[in-house]
């Protein structure tokens, strides 16, 4: 995990998140599916479950690199900005 | 002694065993009736019951003593004896079964005769201080006395007796002095008349086995353990004997006190997600003692040592009875009107949303608020505050349960009733600890335990269940903390590589792609027990034997804790469970299932209540348009469709400054949350926090604003227990701060100008009903007609719901899922080489914020770290040593207990007392999907100190100001001495 996750003292920034999203990719992952199929399955829980802020936080650190995220974790990443996009353009 | 208000029929309904595969699933004697003659009487009565309560059912009172419907007919006293015609003598009526046609006399000359024979013998043992005696007005010995007529005692006092201290100078060798040793009851045993129906409540009742009938003849007598006081012996203060008791032998040391009540209103136990109902026995607004509900559908009259003792605290000297601001929190606290309060606390919400912006503030509800209450708060945080940001403390319990079983059963709650484990044959307890947690349903499991149902533990700590009198767990699979995921696959991959699948129940009731999936995963040889002892820790035998024990012993039936979900992994192993629940059929019908033990009494029905950030009440997505919809038209506001922020979320959002103002009822996230030191820089961030609780609790210290609370005997409303039975909380007393505190919600949410104007919370009910389909068909009125309802209870099923599942999931088809095993992130290290896990004990509840007030201390006055003694000696450390924890995320000083109860190589704390500083140590992992906190493992060093730590120096310095700011406020706030 690089130091620029950090944010603060007593604050875990975006690394915290970043453990978050490669937990849900890790459940997502299991019985070898591979990163693509995991990642629909990942984008759906944090579209599902985490405020729109951490979602949007998270998207803006991958952005920055992503550094630490796995596999599935990126991809949903992309997968939830791409669907966030279109919702808003379709508003 | 029984209820002031409770009739007593002699002797149980009458009940059908059954034991083992084949009489489970043969039909019950249903409905069964016979007819016979009492006293001239046709009358008619269920099947194998005695003659004894079928003259009661039908109003004829034969005189009994030793004869209570709490338990089995034991025939001793022969007080209850009849005649029958055809039969020889003078039979019991207690143990003596009806028979079709038979023709029962209750009185007679000769049977009076008789009968005040016995009374004469007993009276002549027994102290003749009626009119100061504690049982005077309830006492069975006096009313029996008068029911045969007794009018003397020829035998006199000179002779041998359990009376009298001296006699003729002399000490009396067979007088024993009162036991006060229990805060709670006194025994005195100069008023005992050797029923034994204190040994028998504790045996079959609460299955202890404490209490015993020492020595024989006339030197017989009630003993504890072995002739111990109460407090010395195993005892575990449940009451059942205090209960049982005819006479004023064991009495209730507040009904010594306030002497005897003179009305009783049913209520709903306050404590853990048993849900017990109780009688509160009343003399005026003043509570003279708790009486566990013989009708009872989640106790049948049974109870702890805190739903029937520790109400202390809502009297306690520390409760905060008026409103109180400040501006800082450095600041002293000041009494306040309630308008200023509220008015103080509406504007500083509103003046943080318009400076930070509308999703900047929120709220939090709690598992020891009433449905009503939680439903209020999560509509004042949705339309009120305008965002989703509420939650509620099962985030940090059993939102993995919530989670884990909507995948797969499609419905966040257990399956069964308790009585459905009477129907089982083999339990499994997973991470549970029944008898500490959950003590009045662990007495049922225990009592089907004794009938011959078979046992598995998998725990990493040896808890009581694992070998107790009568009882011994087939298999105690012992595993490391941490690796619940691999050992639920490894017993998987038992079942689906030894054919042991009910392949029927998957093919007509689950959904076949997933099963074939999941099939494939689990029989993979990396899940085998064998492999997977490495990780488990637990020998591949007792695993293989333990899962086909389970897949092939008749009904199983699955009971978990806080052991599965409080894990990164918790709602992976929830999935787990009932994967293997689904693939061996043991679903859908009494005596199996899956069974989450709520810890909390009100856990189940918090979450119902729409408390998570995600989720309308029954448990719908807020981005569901047409759920949303419904709730737009009903509240008149337009709401979010996004979700809100997670506890542990709203804690780093603090600390970025985007969520200033939080609103908390009855929760004290300050000492149950983990990593406290980030809990509390996150409430330090905060610019206004409002508490509403019965007490200065930790989270408080960091408030703005106090709100003072009711407690359950202040109050109208509903709890739903871990069976999702709603029952009633009924209001005892009016509240001591002057509002319920449903109203002071309904005060604040009309301050942030949002009209609400409830009357009673019957009426909250009503709006839960029409907008939540699972509780269409709950009203206040219905649950007093039914005495409580287990939801789903709609048109569909009209008194509820007992067994879901039962000819279909909800979902439909049942899912499985693959659950990889994926080692949590906290490791063990040279520098941290051990293992902590938490949990509770009997005598204490949760944060102990009620608990820690009332005399219930004396059982437990502090936490204790639990070491092995071979991790103890390579420490250095004796039992009662202190010991420093380190985790990475603090550090702590608890006493050691030196015990082989955990295993080397980890240990185990409670986490009842703030300064103990349990969670200073925990760490914020969490579970990957419902961020619930990994509070069962930690990786820890343990050293010998000589001090507290540095945490706990400031711990104490910081609470010693707070109580310095609270003074201040003058004498005024605190309840009366």
């Amino acid at each position: 995990m690089s130091e620029s996750a950090h944010q603060g003292p007593g604050h875990k920034g975006a690394a915290h998140l970043v453990e978050m999203a490669n937990d849900i990719a890790a459940f997502f992952s299991g019985a070898g599916h591979a990163p693509a199929a995991a990642a629909d399955g990942v984008a759906d829980h944090l579209r599902k479950f985490w405020d729109p802020r951490m979602r949007r936080k998270l998207i803006a650190y991958g952005h920055q690199g992503g550094a630490g995220l796995s596999d599935a974790a990126r991809l949903a990443l992309v997968k939830l900005e791409a669907a966030t996009a279109s919702a808003n353009a379709a508003e | 002694m029984r209820s002031i208000v409770e009739q007593d029929l002699g002797t149980p309904a009458p009940k059908f065993r059954n034991v083992g595969r084949t009489t489970t699933t043969a039909p019950a004697a249903a409905n069964k009736t016979v007819m016979l003659t009492i006293d001239g009487r046709e009358v008619e009565v269920a099947e194998g019951s005695s003659v004894l309560r079928a003259a009661a059912l039908n109003g004829i009172h034969i005189p009994k003593l030793c004869a209570t419907e709490q338990l089995d007919a034991f025939g001793s006293c022969r007080l209850c004896l009849v005649q029958i015609e055809g039969m020889k003598g003078y039979p019991a009526s207690c143990t003596t079964p009806v028979a079709a046609g038979m023709k029962v006399s209750t009185q007679n000359d000769k049977l009076a005769a008789l009968r005040r024979g016995v009374m004469e013998l007993y009276i002549s043992d027994h102290p003749l201080d009626c009119l100061t005696c504690p049982a005077n007005g309830h006492c069975e010995l006096q009313d029996m006395a008068g029911a045969v007529g007794l009018r003397e005692v020829r035998y006199g006092y000179d002779g041998a007796n359990h009376v009298y201290a001296k006699q003729q100078g002399e000490d009396n060798a067979l007088f024993v002095g009162k036991d006060e040793s229990n805060p709670y009851f006194t025994f005195d045993a100069s008023k005992c008349i050797v029923c034994s129906r204190c040994v028998r409540a504790c045996d079959e009742q609460q299955g202890t086995l404490a209490l015993t009938i020492q020595s024989r003849g006339f030197a017989s007598k009630v003993a504890a353990s072995q002739d111990e006081t109460f407090m010395q012996s195993e005892c575990v203060s449940c009451g059942a004997c205090v209960q049982a008791c005819p006479t004023a032998t064991l009495s209730e040391k507040t009904l010594i006190d306030k002497g005897q009540a003179e009305h009783s209103r049913i209520t709903t136990c306050a404590y853990c997600g048993v849900g017990c109902s109780f009688r509160a026995e009343m003399k005026g607004e003043e509570v003279v003692r708790m009486v566990p509900n013989q009708d009872g559908h989640a106790n049948h009259g049974h109870s702890c040592v805190k739903g029937r003792f520790a109400i202390g605290y809502a009297t306690h000297s520390d409760r905060i009875m008026k409103p109180m601001i400040r501006a800082k929190i450095s600041d002293p606290w000041r009494e306040v009107s309630w308008e200023e309060a509220i008015a103080y606390a509406a504007s500083e919400f509103k003046r943080i949303q318009a400076k930070y912006g509308v999703d900047s503030i929120g709220g939090i509800t709690s598992s020891r608020c009433t449905n009503e209450e939680t439903y209020l708060v999560q509509k004042l945080v949705r339309a009120a505050f305008g965002n989703n940001n509420v939650d509620t403390c099962a985030r940090v319990c059993h939102s993995p349960t919530g989670y884990g079983l909507k995948q797969t059963l499609g419905e966040s709650a257990g399956t069964q009733n308790f009585d459905s484990v009477m129907h089982a044959d083999v339990i499994v307890v997973i991470g549970a600890n029944p008898t500490d947690g959950h003590p009045v349903f662990a007495s049922q499991m225990k009592r089907r335990l004794r009938q011959g149902a078979r046992l598995i533990v998998a725990d990493p700590r040896r808890i009581d269940l694992v070998r107790t009198p009568h009882i011994a767990a087939d298999h105690h699979l012992q595993l490391r903390p941490g690796t619940n995921v691999a050992l639920i696959n490894s017993l998987a991959h038992v079942v689906v590589t030894e054919g042991l699948v009910d392949e029927a129940f998957v093919r007509a009731r689950c959904e076949s792609a997933s099963f074939e999936q999941w099939r494939e995963f689990v029989a993979d040889a990396h899940n085998s027990p064998e492999q997977m002892e490495a990780v488990t820790g637990v020998p591949a035998v007792e695993v293989r034997a333990a899962a086909r024990l389970y897949a092939t012993g008749g009904n199983g039936a699955i009971y978990y804790g806080l052991g599965v979900t409080e894990h990164s992994q918790g709602s992976t192993m929830v999935m787990g469970i009932a994967n293997l629940a689904m693939a061996t059929g043991n679903i859908g019908r009494e005596g199996v299932g899956v069974n989450p033990l709520r810890g909390q009494n009100n856990v189940q029905g918090s979450c119902d209540m729409g408390s998570f950030p995600h989720e309308f009440p029954g448990y719908r997505h807020v981005s569901d348009d047409a759920t949303r919809l419904l709730f737009e038209n009903a509240w008149q506001v337009t709401l979010q469709n996004e979700p809100g922020l997670r506890i542990p979320n709203m804690f780093e959002a603090a600390l970025d400054r985007e969520f200033l103002g939080l609103y908390v009822e009855g929760e004290d996230i300050a000492q149950s949350d983990p990593n406290t030191q980030h809990v509390t820089a996150a409430l330090s961030a905060m610019e206004c926090v409002v508490v509403q609780d019965l007490f200065l609790n930790e989270t408080a210290k960091f408030a703005h604003v106090f709100l003072p609370g009711s407690s359950f005997l202040e109050k109208d409303g509903t709890f739903t227990n871990a069976e999702r039975r709603i029952s009633r909380v009924r209001k005892v007393m009016h509240p001591k701060s002057g509002y319920a505190d449903w109203e002071i919600t309904q005060l604040l949410a009309n301050a942030m100008g949002y009209a609400m104007n409830y009357a009673h919370p019957s009426e909250i009910m009503d709006e839960i009903a029409r907008l939540t389909p699972t509780f269409a068909g709950v009203s206040f009125a219905r649950i007093d007609e039914l005495g409580s309802i287990q939801w789903p209870c709609n048109d569909a099923h009209p008194d509820g719901t007992p067994t879901m599942h039962i000819d279909e999931f909800v979902r439909g088809k049942g899912r499985f899922l693959v659950t990889e095993y994926v080692p949590t992130r906290e490791k063990v290290n040279a520098k941290f080489p051990l293992i902590l896990t938490t949990g509770r004990i009997l005598s204490q509840y949760n944060v102990g914020a009620q608990t820690r007030r009332t005399f219930n201390n004396q059982w437990h006055d502090e936490d204790r770290v639990e070491i092995h003694p071979h991790d103890a000696e390579e420490r250095g450390i004796a039992d009662g040593d202190w010991v420093g924890i380190a985790s990475r995320a603090g550090d702590t000083v608890l006493r050691a207990q030196v015990t082989e109860r955990v295993q080397p190589g980890v240990v185990y704390t409670t986490f009842h007392f703030p300064e103990s500083g349990a969670n200073v140590i925990t760490t914020e992992n969490s579970d990957w999907a419902t961020n619930c906190p990994e509070y069962k493992v930690t990786a820890v060093q343990c050293t010998r100190v000589s001090q507290p730590s540095d945490w706990q120096k400031r711990f104490r310095a910081f609470s010693d100001l707070q109580q310095d700011l609270l003074n201040k406020a003058g004498a005024d706030v605190f309840a009366a001495k």
